[in-house]
């Protein structure tokens, strides 16, 4: 057997699998828990992404799947890794940890109340639960003559509720900013030592143009397929730190500045407000795509590109913007 | 036969997690931890909407009729991409006021600073 | 194409969406000098909005409005009627104060060249709770409370004071956990109903037998409230962060994040008040309530009587106002609703104020501790009466704004219960204390004034503290603009 396709394997079967990995997730976050050192944490917490990971695809949930793979699982563990390294004293990398007995037995009743309570929740992937026969059931029947995108996800995310991905994006753009405020200093020399390993600068020559067309082919084929702005945008700012990592901070700002970085982020969240107020301006609501052309579904069509172009700019952005300040902190004397 | 596993595991970390909060007293662990704390809300909402032996929510024609299948439920997948989001954003923040906190205070040790204040 | 029609058809988006836009393109692109004036001009704007909804709310008129033209259970949906407004306009208010206040002195607190950021970070952060206040699906509020509270971390930690990181890291912590319940509670309300329009959820939840899940979803999200709002066991981030934000933010932020989520709480509980399973719940829950508001009032005021700095007193008065507020809400009935709605009006417009009147004490003397207080303001009649009136305001003197919202208080509880008044008498004799230890401080110093430093106070601060002080009188005088506004609270709300 060379492919796991759950949907062949037997219910029981599947649900042993499934449960296995549900355990691994328990034993990473116990031995999270109890680790005192930080290093060790972050990579419990690396390896806790990659499973979560396994187990969205094997809820048949794609999209989060790579969502998760790409900014949680890579860029949740750079920027504490880059926090830890700034900080460097040691004896400030261990957690002192004093467990009190009456806080174990409060979690261990509060576990035990919450796990009886997890049995009177609709059955696990009974198609009989309430949630499915509600708007979900209308999405499904309706979404591919009205919006005219194969991908039910990314028609939602975009048409349906896009104003719900409207606030995502500005969320990562606030947190963008807040970090911008906090740490982004005029007078700030970016690094200049970088590795001179051949090994490492081939790689990089090799892999970079693959990974560029990856993030451009799942952003622009977000309809059709698991992915969108958001997955495109951390794989793209991966990209870059991979540059940065492998070169150094002040090669690649040479070619793209954090003033440049700035106003990207603002850009893509300017171009999702644009179509937005451009639909206003039609005559309907914000964010109403089917004014936008004359014909209904080609109006949805161009709305949802536009507006995921968007949201790859400004993640791509911010990501490599808080990655840049993150690394360049420690060249600033206070 | 053990059902509702997934529940039961998300539940489990939840309060890890708060405990792994209440009880770290380094700041970049509490907001690890907070992370974990979130991914446990995730994994239950994802689980909600599995449904047995269903197919992953790209239709299969543009008109349901002709090819009516049962697709996995899309809504909670939309809304968990907005948390995973969230959550990075979270972290990127409370990551950037750490080292405001190790430039201003010196230590990012909880026992610590709460000698500081007294 | 600027059609009057166009903008009166979307003004439900427009509120939200002209500060978010204008402050990303003043966080990103706009030169340092003028991002002040920017910000201004938006937040007039946005006033001008807020004041247009209020007006055809008054007037019993129901705005919906659909995001992307999709109807609502399959969109998301804004639907804005009486309390909104009211909550709308007071929100929007009070950032205009803090903006115009924060005109020459915020280069005092800021590096010149993070200005811009900083403006754009608080339109965003407006923009965040106006969106709150106006939505009615649930999952969109979150992403709201999100936009809002990051932006606010940002914006208390970047204070120069020395505890300013730790305090917002406590809030993110709190902060965090709090909209991680919220999102929980919604996972399973949406569980048992499949809607997260709140509307539909209260229509499924007519015929729905998962009662247990149901119960334990609205707890999530009433916990999840209580976290942000500030209510006594879960109060332990509110005294660090009002001591130690940027005067400039602590105008607004000690006003509304507070009371944006005790809305949130009212608009649920008025939203399933008429469900029966509820209805047995929520007689429990008001008896947990009205404990722990008792316990707030009295052990806050008596906290605060200790302490030694202006700021953190005032924090320990809000957790006891708070305190007020829940008490009301924990009567539930008609006139419970429309008194606690009074008391966040009152309560926020006198914080506001008095913050405004302390930043004036900061700027000259450079500390808001009791001790080290300059007699700086005795030669300045015109703030020592203003300082006084909002202070009145806070204890309950007639003719100020506090006095309208206790005696309201107190007529509310004398028809319930006689003993809950037992109470609300000894805070604000605790209250009186406290009050009384500040003005003393302030007005009968003895520390030497330093001649070099003579009083300086800029035309925007003046400005807006006149303004916040005469519409704590006006509020005083003429119960229009607080109590009034409720009429008919009830039958205009949406359920």
């Amino acid at each position: 057997m060379t492919n796991f396709d759950f949907a062949a394997i037997d219910l029981q079967l599947s649900l042993i699998i499934e449960s296995f990995i549900l355990s691994l997730l328990l034993i990473l976050t116990i031995l999270f828990v109890f680790s005192k050192n930080l290093y060790f944490a972050i990579i419990y917490l690396i390896f806790f992404s990659l499973c979560m990971a396994i187990m969205y695809i094997a809820m048949y949930a794609p999209d989060v799947s790579m969502t998760e793979a790409a900014i949680g699982a890579s860029l949740t563990t750079i920027f504490p890794f880059l926090t830890l390294h700034y900080i460097k004293a040691d004896n400030q990398s261990n957690d002192k940890i004093k467990f009190s007995f009456i806080a174990i037995i409060t979690a261990l009743t509060l576990i035990i109340c919450l796990a009886i309570f997890s049995y009177m929740l609709p059955e696990y992937g009974n198609l009989k639960a309430p949630i499915h026969h509600y708007t979900a059931n209308s999405y499904i029947t309706s979404s591919g003559e009205e919006i005219g995108i194969v991908s039910v996800v990314a028609s939602i995310l975009a048409s349906y509720r896009g104003y719900d991905t409207f606030g995502e994006t500005v969320v990562i753009l606030t947190a963008g900013l807040c970090v911008t405020l906090l740490l982004y200093e005029k007078k700030i020399t970016p690094m200049n030592k970088s590795s001179n390993d051949i090994i490492l600068s081939s790689t990089l020559k090799l892999l970079l143009p693959i990974i560029l067309l990856y993030s451009l082919y799942i952003q622009f084929h977000g309809e059709i397929s698991p992915g969108g702005g958001f997955q495109a945008g951390a794989i793209l700012a991966t990209a870059m730190i991979l540059v940065c990592l492998i070169t150094n901070i002040k090669y690649f700002l040479q070619f793209i500045s954090v003033k440049l970085l700035t106003k990207l982020s603002g850009l893509g969240v300017a171009i999702y407000g644009l179509v937005g107020i451009f639909s206003m301006i039609r005559g309907g609501n914000f964010l109403e795509y089917s004014l936008l052309l004359d014909n209904k579904i080609n109006g949805q069509k161009l709305g949802i590109f536009i507006i995921e172009l968007g949201v790859g700019i400004t993640v791509f952005a911010v990501l490599t913007l808080m990655f840049i300040l993150f690394a360049s902190r420690q060249n600033y004397d206070n | 036969m053990i059902t509702n596993y997934n529940f039961l595991i998300a539940f489990t970390i939840f309060i890890l997690g708060i405990f792994a909060i209440i009880t770290s007293k380094n700041l970049i662990k509490k907001l690890l931890a907070l992370g974990i704390f979130q991914a446990s809300v995730l994994l239950f909402y994802v689980s909600l909407s599995k449904i047995h032996f269903a197919k992953i929510p790209i239709l299969k024609c543009l008109n349901f009729d002709k090819c009516p299948e049962i697709y996995a439920n899309p809504l909670p997948h939309i809304l968990m991409l907005t948390a995973i989001v969230v959550g990075v954003a979270s972290l990127a923040v409370g990551l950037a006021i750490i080292i405001r906190i190790k430039e201003s205070l010196g230590t990012i040790d909880e026992s610590e600073i709460d000698n500081m204040r007294d | 194409m600027l059609d009057m029609k166009l903008i009166l058809n979307n003004l439900p988006s427009i509120i939200v969406i002209l500060p978010l836009i204008s402050g990303i393109i003043i966080a990103v692109s706009v030169k340092k000098k003028y991002a002040w004036h920017y910000s201004f001009f938006t937040i007039v704007t946005t006033l001008v909005c807020g004041l247009v909804i209020f007006y055809l709310t008054q007037n019993n008129f129901q705005i919906n409005y659909e995001f992307g033209g999709w109807p609502a259970p399959k969109g998301i949906e804004y639907k804005i009627d009486k309390l909104s407004a009211i909550i709308l306009t007071l929100t929007v208010t009070i950032a205009t104060f803090a903006i115009i206040y924060s005109k020459k002195i915020i280069i005092k607190e800021i590096s010149l060249n993070k200005i811009p950021i900083f403006y754009g970070l608080f339109l965003i952060c407006v923009s965040g709770y106006i969106g709150i206040t106006v939505t009615a699906d649930l999952f969109n509020l979150y992403v709201f409370l999100e936009i809002s509270s990051l932006a606010s971390y940002g914006l208390i930690a970047i204070g120069n004071k020395k505890f300013s990181s730790y305090s917002a890291f406590e809030y993110l912590t709190f902060g965090i956990i709090a909209a991680t319940f919220i999102l929980l509670g919604i996972g399973f309300l949406y569980s048992t109903t499949g809607a997260l329009n709140l509307y539909d959820i209260k229509n499924q939840l007519q015929n729905n037998e998962f009662h247990l899940i149901n119960l334990a979803g609205i707890s999530f999200i009433i916990i999840g409230i209580l976290l942000k709002a500030a209510i006594f066991p879960l109060h332990i981030w509110l005294p660090n962060v009002y001591q130690n934000a940027p005067n400039s933010i602590i105008i607004f932020l000690s006003a509304i994040p507070t009371k944006i989520a005790i809305y949130v709480m009212i608009r649920i509980i008025i939203t399933f008040y008429e469900l029966e399973f509820f209805t047995k719940y929520i007689d429990k829950l008001n008896i947990i309530l009205q404990i722990l508001s008792f316990v707030a009032i009295i052990l806050a005021s008596l906290v605060a009587i200790f302490q030694e700095d202006i700021k953190r007193i005032l924090a320990y008065s809000t957790i006891a106002q708070i305190g007020y507020i829940i008490l009301s809400i924990s009567l539930s009935n008609n006139e419970a609703f429309k008194v606690a709605v009074t008391l966040m009006i009152n309560h926020s417009i006198t914080k506001s104020s008095l913050f405004m009147c302390f930043g004036v004490l900061e700027h000259n003397t450079g500390t808001t501790n009791l001790k080290k207080l300059s007699s700086c303001l005795l030669n300045q009649p015109l703030m020592l009466i203003m300082i006084t009136i909002n202070l009145a305001s806070l204890f309950g003197i007639p003719l100020t704004a506090g006095f309208i919202s206790k005696w309201y208080l107190i007529k509310l509880i004398l028809d319930v219960n006689l003993w809950f008044v037992i109470p609300i008498i000894i805070g604000s004799i605790l209250s009186f204390i406290y009050i009384i230890k500040i003005f003393e401080a302030i007005a009968f110093n003895k520390n030497k004034l330093d001649e070099i430093n003579k009083f300086t106070i800029t035309k925007s601060m003046f400005l807006t503290c006149l303004a916040g002080t005469s519409l704590n009188l006006l509020l005083g005088i003429n119960t229009y603009f607080n109590y009034q506004l409720t009429d008919n609270f009830f039958e205009t709300i949406i359920r």
